[in-house]
C-alpha cells in the first residue's frame, strides 16, 4: 500500500491477484438480486479506487476491512444505478427491469441455494451487507464496523435481526 | 486461568458472536457453553446460518481473477483513465445472436496444409487488401513487395478492418500482419498485443490462422480473440464456434465457445470465458459509434460527470434513496446502459427507452446518435438517417461531421440514394482537417456517388487525388481499383 500511495501502479496487480477473489465473491453476493450487476466489473472498479485513494490510506485498521468497505460502497453504487435505470424505464423495458424476486414462500421443490437466496432477499440491504461480511468474509464485529463506518452496536443490531430472519426461514423450511 | 474466567455469564454471548473476546475469555466462554444449553443452541444456530450463507456464496458461478485482468488494471491505473474493462451488460454466450457474421462452424482444419515443421507457409501473392471499417489511432499499411498488410495501433485505440466477410480488430498497443496463405486462406501474425476475429464461415481451402509467437490458432468457428502476453504466453478466448490451438511441437487442443485457454510458461489452463474478455472482444469488433469517436469531448464529459470518489467513500445513504433522482450522473448512466442494449441486440427496448428520453431531452446529441445507431441496426435506415440529421443539427462540429459520414454511408450502401449521400460527403470534406479523420474514405465514397450520378470526370479527379495524397492506404487501393474500370 505504501508503494501504491507513492504512485507506483505495479502493486495493484498483486493486490488484485491476492484479494480479487474475495472482493468478487462479496460483491457478487451483495448484488445477487440485481439483474446485469456484473460483479466482475464492480470488482475492477474497487481496485482502481484503491489505487486512486491509496494516499489516504492509514494503517490504523485492518487492510481487509478497508478494502471490503470500498467493495460494499461500490456495490451500493451499482445497485443505485440499476435502481435508477429501472425507475426511469419502468414499463418500457420489462425484461431489463425485472428484478430478482424471491419465491412466495418456502417450497420443497426449491434448491437449497434458492432457499438461501430467497431468505437473503427478505433482509434489508444493510442487514445483508453485515451478514455477508461476517459469513462470507469472516470479519469480526469490530472489523465490520470499521469497514462500514458504523458503530459496533449497529453491527450487532443488524446482524441479530438478519440471523433472526434467516433462522425463521430455516425453521419454516424444515418445519 | 483464574476463577473469573472459569465460567462466563451468558451476557458475553454478544461479544463471543462478534469475535470480540480475547483468547482467554473465549476459552472461558466456550467452557461455559458446555453447561449452558441456551447459549450453546444460540451459537449453533448462528453457525448454521453463517455456514449456509457462506456455502451459498461459494457455490455461485463467479469468474476467477486472472493475471491478464491484473495487468490491464495496472495499465489502466498507470494511464489514469476510466476503466476500459468496465463493460455493458453482455453474456459471453449470447454473442452469436448479435453477430451479423455469425455462421455455423466451418470445421476447417489446416494442419494438413502446413509444412512438416508445422509452420504456415505464407506467400507474397496475392495481395491482402483489408478495408478500413473504423479506426481510433490505428493504421493499415500495405507492403507491395510482400503482399502483406500491417494493422497497427501504437497507443490507445483500436482498428477494425474487413477482408471479404471476415472482420479483424486490433486492440491498443497491438500489431498484426496479414498475408494470404498459398492455399488462399488468411494468415494473421500477431506481433504484439491483442487481435479479435469475427470469421465468416470457412470454405474448404480457405482457412484462417492466427500465429502468436510459436503458437498457432486455427479458425474452426467464428468469433475469438488471441492475446499475446509476456514471453510466449497466450490467451485464446472463444465466444462463438471453436478454434484449434497448436503447439510448436504439433500437439493441439480445441477451445470451444464460452471457453478460454491460457497457454505458455509451462501452464495450460482452460476456464470459462470471462465477461471481461468476451466484452473486450465484442467491443473491438463493434460497429463504430459516433460517441466513441470523439475521445476528447467524451473524456471531458466523464470528468465533469464523474462522482467524486470522496463522496462515494463517505456515502452511507440508503440505497433506494429517492433523493438521488436528481443526481447529475443519471443521464449518462442511462445512455451507457441503453448503448449496451443496442450492442447486445435489444433494439426494441433501446429504441423505446431512447424515445422516452428524447421527449424529455429533445436536443440530447448522444441520445439522437444512439437512436440512429439503433434504427440502423434494426434495418430502419430512413429513420436512422433522420436521427443522424438531428446529430448534425444539434451536435458539435466533430459530432456533426462524423454523423454526416455515417448518414452518407447508410444512404449510399443501404438506400442507394447517391445524390443525398454525395451532398453529405461534400459537406464532410469541406470541414477542417481535424474534423475529417476519414477523409480518404469519404473521398472514395463521394467519387462512387458521383459515378452513379454520371459525374465521371469529377469522380476520376477525386480518385486520383486519393491515390496521390494517401499512398499505401486501403482507400488508395480502392481508388486505383475503381479508376481503370471507368
Amino acid at each position: 500500500m505504501a508503494a501504491l500511495a507513492r504512485g507506483d501502479t505495479e502493486p495493484l496487480g498483486t493486490l488484485y491477484l491476492r484479494h480479487g477473489d474475495a472482493v468478487l465473491r462479496l460483491v457478487d453476493s451483495i448484488l445477487f438480486d440485481v439483474p446485469g450487476a456484473h460483479a466482475e466489473d464492480v470488482c475492477q472498479e474497487v481496485f482502481l479506487t484503491v489505487h486512486e485513494i491509496a494516499p489516504r490510506y492509514r494503517e490504523t485498521g485492518k487492510f481487509k476491512s478497508w478494502l471490503m468497505g470500498i467493495a460494499v460502497r461500490k456495490a451500493r453504487a451499482r445497485r443505485r444505478k440499476s435502481w435508477l435505470r429501472r425507475k426511469l424505464l419502468a414499463g418500457h423495458a420489462k425484461q431489463e427491469s425485472a428484478t430478482w424476486r424471491p419465491a412466495a414462500g418456502p417450497d420443497e421443490t426449491m434448491e437449497h441455494g434458492e432457499q438461501i437466496a430467497s431468505a437473503l432477499a427478505k433482509l434489508t440491504k444493510q442487514q445483508r451487507e453485515v451478514l455477508l461480511l461476517r459469513a462470507v468474509q469472516g470479519l469480526s464485529g469490530e472489523e465490520i464496523a470499521e469497514a462500514l463506518g458504523i458503530s459496533l452496536d449497529a453491527v450487532w443490531s443488524r446482524l441479530k435481526r438478519a440471523h433472526q430472519i434467516m433462522r425463521t426461514i430455516e425453521i419454516e423450511e424444515t418445519g | 486461568m483464574n476463577g473469573k474466567h472459569e465460567m462466563k455469564p451468558c451476557d458475553d454471548l454478544k461479544d463471543y458472536l462478534l469475535g470480540g473476546l480475547d483468547d482467554v475469555d473465549r476459552d472461558a466462554f466456550e467452557a461455559h457453553l458446555e453447561g449452558c444449553p441456551a447459549c450453546r443452541d444460540e451459537v449453533a444456530a448462528w453457525g448454521r446460518v453463517d455456514d449456509a450463507v457462506n456455502s451459498w456464496s461459494g457455490s455461485r458461478a463467479v469468474p476467477e481473477t486472472s493475471p491478464f485482468v491484473a495487468n490491464r488494471l495496472v495499465q489502466v491505473a498507470r494511464e489514469g483513465r476510466k476503466p476500459v474493462i468496465r463493460r455493458r451488460a453482455r453474456s459471453p454466450l449470447t454473442l452469436a445472436a448479435a453477430s451479423a457474421f455469425a455462421a455455423a462452424a466451418a470445421i476447417v482444419l489446416v494442419s494438413q496444409l502446413t509444412g512438416e515443421d508445422g509452420a504456415i507457409p505464407a506467400s507474397p501473392q496475392p495481395m491482402v487488401e483489408p478495408t478500413l471499417v473504423h479506426t481510433e489511432g490505428g493504421e493499415i499499411r500495405l507492403d507491395q513487395q510482400t503482399g502483406e498488410a500491417a494493422l497497427t495501433v501504437e497507443g490507445e485505440g483500436r482498428l477494425l478492418a474487413a477482408i471479404d466477410d471476415d472482420r479483424i480488430a486490433v486492440s491498443s498497443h497491438s500489431e498484426a500482419r496479414l498475408s494470404r496463405l498459398e492455399q488462399g486462406g488468411l494468415r494473421i501474425e500477431l506481433e504484439r498485443g491483442m487481435v479479435a476475429v469475427e470469421a465468416a464461415e470457412r470454405e474448404p481451402g480457405s482457412p484462417m490462422v492466427v500465429q502468436a509467437g510459436s503458437y498457432r490458432v486455427e479458425v474452426v468457428g467464428t468469433r475469438f480473440s488471441v492475446l499475446r502476453a509476456s514471453g510466449d504466453a497466450i490467451e485464446v478466448a472463444v465466444s462463438d464456434g471453436k478454434v484449434r490451438v497448436i503447439d510448436p511441437d504439433g500437439s493441439s487442443r480445441f477451445v470451444e465457445r464460452g471457453r478460454s485457454l491460457t497457454l505458455g510458461g509451462g501452464t495450460e489452463r482452460i476456464t470459462a470465458l470471462r465477461d471481461t474478455r468476451a466484452n473486450e472482444l465484442d467491443e473491438l469488433l463493434a460497429e463504430p459509434q459516433l460517441d466513441e469517436l470523439e475521445p476528447i469531448e467524451d473524456a471531458a464529459a466523464e470528468v465533469a460527470l464523474a462522482e467524486p470518489i470522496a463522496d462515494e467513500i463517505a456515502d452511507a445513504a440508503p440505497i433506494d434513496d429517492p433523493g438521488i433522482k436528481s443526481h447529475p450522473e443519471d443521464h449518462k448512466t442511462d445512455l451507457g446502459e441503453i448503448k449496451g442494449w443496442i450492442l447486445t441486440g435489444k433494439l426494441d427496448q433501446a429504441e423505446t427507452a431512447l424515445e422516452l428520453h428524447l421527449r424529455r431531452h429533445p436536443r440530447d446529441v448522444k441520445a439522437w446518435n444512439l437512436l440512429a445507431n439503433c434504427r440502423r441496426k434494426a434495418g430502419n435506415f430512413g429513420d436512422a438517417v433522420a436521427g443522424y440529421r438531428k446529430v448534425i443539427e444539434y451536435g458539435s462540429a466533430g459530432q456533426s461531421n462524423r454523423a454526416r459520414f455515417i448518414a452518407a454511408s447508410v444512404l449510399q450502401d443501404r438506400m442507394a440514394r447517391h445524390g443525398e449521400a454525395a451532398a453529405l460527403l461534400e459537406a464532410y470534406l469541406e470541414r477542417p482537417q481535424s474534423l475529417k479523420p476519414l477523409e480518404a474514405e469519404a473521398m472514395v465514397r463521394l467519387a462512387r456517388a458521383q459515378l452513379r450520378s454520371g459525374r465521371t470526370g469529377e469522380a476520376h479527379t477525386l480518385l486520383r487525388k486519393v491515390v496521390d495524397r494517401f499512398p499505401g492506404t486501403a482507400a488508395a487501393l480502392q481508388a486505383r481499383r475503381i479508376l481503370p474500370t471507368e
